[in-house]
C-alpha cells in the first residue's frame, strides 16, 4: 500500500515535470523579435534584432541615474 | 519619477501637469500630487499606440495610430478624467512607423507625423510626411514631405520655423545613412525619402533617376541609426545663456548596428540665421559596454527651466536642473 502510494506519487510528479518543463523552458528564453523587412541575410546582420524593454519599469533603486553624466553644474534626479 | 511603464512623449499642461504617453501600451498618464507624494494617474486607456501628445486651450490632445482625440479641461478633471473625444480618424492604419508624434504649432494647428509604412518603399500619398490640422480636426493637409519617420519636432521660439528629427532607413549599411535634423522654411518642402538619404546618398534601389539636389538637405546629421526622437527648443532661464534657444534631442539609440550609438541627450546650437552651428552630447551614460541601461525618448522644458527626460527602457522620468556650482564664475 505504502509502496504503491509512493510509486503513484512519484509517477504523478514525473508526469507533471514532463508536462511543465517545455513551458518553463519557453518562458525562461524569450523569443527574439523576427527579422525586419529588407534585413540582409549575412550572419552579422542576422544577429541584429529590435531591443525589447524589460517587462516592468525598473525599481527606483535600480534606475541608471548614478551612471548618467552631465556637464558641470547640472544634476539629474528622479523625484 | 520611477514606475512609469513605457514612458514615451512628455507634455506639460497650462497649469503645470505633466502628461506621459505610451507607444507599446495603451495609456496616457498624468503626474499628480497626493498628500505631498507624486503619483501616476491614468487619464486615458484602451488606446491604440497613443504616442503623440499636445496641449491647447485646456485640452490634452492624443494622437493614436489612426486618430486624434482630446480630453477637454483635463487639468481640472484629473480625479475623474473625461472620455477622449475623437476629432480625426483618417490616418492610414499600419504597424510599421504607425505611431505618431504631435505638437501644437504657432498657428494653433496640430502638427502630426504620418510615417512610412515600411523600411524603404515608395509610400502612398498619405504617408511619409508631417501633416497639420485645425484643433477640431478639420483642414488636414500635408506640411512637410519626404519624411520617413519623425518622432520629434518643435518650433523655433523666434523664427517659428519647424525643426524635426527623422529616422533614416535601415539595412543600407551599419554606418549609413545618418538620422537627420531638418528645418522647414516653407510648407510643402520635400526632404528626400525614399529617394535620397541624409542629403547626399541616393537610395540604392529607388534613387535611380533622381538627384539629391531635388530635395531639402538636412540641417544636421545625427548619427547612423541613432534613433533621434523627441526634441525641444530650450526656452527656460535656469540653464546658462548658451543653451537659450538651443535644441535638446533624445537619441533613443541604435539597434541594427553592431557597435551601438546614441542612447543620450544631445544639444544642438544654432547660428543666428537658424542653421546648425554645432552639436554635442549633453547627457550620456545610458549606453554601457554596448548595452543599454536606459533609452531616452523625449524631453520637455518645464516652467521652472528644468528639463525632463523620458526613458521607455527603465520606465522613468528624469529631471535635469542647473545650480551653477562647480563652474568658474558660475
Amino acid at each position: 500500500m505504502t509502496h504503491a502510494w509512493l510509486r503513484s506519487v512519484a509517477l504523478s510528479a514525473l508526469m507533471l515535470a514532463v508536462a511543465v518543463w517545455p513551458t518553463a523552458a519557453q518562458q525562461s528564453t524569450p523569443t527574439p523579435p523576427p527579422p525586419t523587412p529588407n534585413q540582409p541575410t549575412s550572419d552579422s546582420a542576422g544577429k541584429l534584432r529590435g531591443i525589447n524593454p524589460p517587462p516592468f519599469p525598473m525599481a527606483a533603486d535600480k534606475l541608471p541615474t548614478p551612471q548618467l553624466k552631465l556637464p558641470k553644474g547640472f544634476k539629474v534626479e528622479v523625484s | 519619477m520611477s514606475g512609469v511603464p513605457n514612458a514615451r512623449s512628455l507634455r506639460q499642461g497650462e497649469k503645470g501637469t505633466i502628461f506621459i504617453s505610451n507607444r507599446i501600451l495603451d495609456k496616457v498618464y498624468a503626474v499628480v500630487t497626493n498628500g505631498g507624494e507624486r503619483e501616476l494617474k491614468v487619464v486615458a486607456s484602451g488606446l491604440d499606440r497613443p504616442n503623440g501628445l499636445a496641449f491647447a486651450n485646456g485640452a490634452l490632445y492624443v494622437a493614436e495610430g489612426t486618430r486624434v482625440s482630446k480630453l477637454e479641461n483635463i487639468e481640472n478633471k484629473l480625479g475623474d478624467p473625461p472620455k477622449p473625444v475623437v476629432i480625426y480618424d483618417q490616418f492610414p492604419n499600419h504597424q510599421s512607423h504607425g505611431w505618431k508624434f504631435m505638437a501644437l504649432g504657432p498657428d494653433s494647428k496640430l502638427y502630426i507625423n504620418v510615417g512610412a509604412p515600411c523600411n524603404i518603399c515608395v509610400p502612398p500619398d498619405s504617408n511619409a510626411q508631417i501633416r497639420r490640422m485645425n484643433l477640431d480636426g478639420s483642414s488636414s493637409e500635408p506640411y512637410a514631405l519626404g519624411v520617413r519617420n519623425s518622432v520629434g519636432f518643435d518650433f523655433h521660439p523666434t523664427s517659428k520655423q519647424l525643426y524635426f528629427t527623422d529616422n533614416g532607413r535601415d539595412w543600407l549599411s551599419e554606418e549609413l545613412p545618418n538620422d537627420e535634423l531638418n528645418r522647414v522654411t516653407r510648407a510643402g518642402q520635400h526632404f528626400g525619402y525614399p529617394y535620397c538619404h541624409q542629403g547626399n546618398i541616393p537610395d540604392d534601389q529607388l534613387g535611380w533617376g533622381r538627384q539629391c539636389s531635388e530635395f531639402e538637405p538636412p540641417a544636421a546629421l545625427l548619427g547612423p541609426h541613432s534613433a533621434a526622437l523627441g526634441m525641444r527648443f530650450y526656452t527656460g532661464t535656469m540653464f546658462p545663456a548658451e543653451y537659450r534657444n538651443a535644441i535638446f534631442i533624445a537619441r533613443h539609440g541604435s539597434w541594427n548596428k553592431t557597435n551601438k550609438v546614441g542612447g543620450d541627450i544631445i544639444v544642438v546650437k544654432l547660428n543666428p540665421n537658424g542653421t546648425v552651428k554645432s552639436w554635442e552630447p549633453f547627457m550620456t551614460g545610458f549606453l554601457q559596454d554596448n548595452n543599454y541601461i536606459g533609452r531616452p525618448v523625449d524631453v520637455e522644458v518645464m516652467k521652472d527651466g528644468s528639463l525632463l527626460v523620458s526613458d521607455d527602457y527603465a520606465g522613468a522620468i528624469y529631471r535635469i536642473s542647473y545650480d551653477g556650482r562647480g563652474l568658474a564664475g558660475g
